[in-house]
């Protein structure tokens, strides 16, 4: 992993084929970053921990056996 | 959602990309707001729902780069659907509103997205509405 330190308001821009990315410091103060985030479209930015959020999310609603849940819905829809 | 029933559809769920291939089914009937997404090369099934069911003023806002992949610019938005993955645990149902699953049920495509509204939870549980 590359690191780079940055004082406020200077940047990083990742180059790329779509376009680049542009990422800069707003401020910072007691172990807390305030970043901004410029990228072309088609990207989504989201923070990491949505993301694993998500993926878990998803894993835990991954069915094997649709009986269960076929009674608990019927139920409801009777 | 009426057009539901069967449908073959090429997308990737986060978490899943490994699976390309999935079938919409509707077990629950068509008047049903729930459906199935079932993947082709695995024992893989998810629940799905139609959010407006939960949230009557749901909302989604995305790039428009994502709208014209599915769209491949025919832009009939009359094929494009909207379904939410269902979790459920013990006898609570928990609706992913956070990562909706953009649908054009045309083209057959789909792609599970991820919306910047703060307020869409991942696990938001909810009752099914009984008929009356």
């Amino acid at each position: 992993m590359l690191v780079l330190s940055r004082k406020k308001n200077e940047g990083i821009i990742i180059k790329g084929k779509d376009g680049d990315i542009r990422i800069f410091l707003i401020e910072s103060e007691k172990g807390r970053a305030r970043i901004g985030i410029e990228a072309p479209k088609g990207y989504t930015i989201v923070r990491e921990e949505l993301l694993a959020e998500i993926e878990g999310a998803n894993r835990m609603s991954a069915l094997k056996d649709m009986e269960k849940i076929k009674r608990f819905i019927g139920e409801g829809n009777k | 959602m009426k057009e539901i029933n069967e449908i073959r559809l090429k997308g990737k769920i986060i978490g899943f990309d490994k699976f390309t291939e999935y079938l919409l089914e509707a077990p629950f009937g068509e008047d049903s707001p729930f459906r199935v997404l079932k993947c082709v090369d695995a024992p893989v099934s998810f629940v799905v729902i139609n959010p407006y069911y939960i949230l009557e003023d749901y909302f989604f806002d995305v790039d428009d780069t994502i709208i014209e992949e599915l769209m491949d610019r025919s832009k009939s938005e009359e094929s494009i659907a909207v379904l939410c993955i269902v979790r459920p645990n013990d006898r609570t149902l928990y609706v992913n509103l956070r990562s909706p699953i953009i649908i054009n049920t045309k083209k057959g495509r789909f792609i599970q997205v991820i919306l910047q509204n703060e307020g869409y939870g991942v696990s938001v549980p909810f009752a099914i509405k009984k008929e009356e």
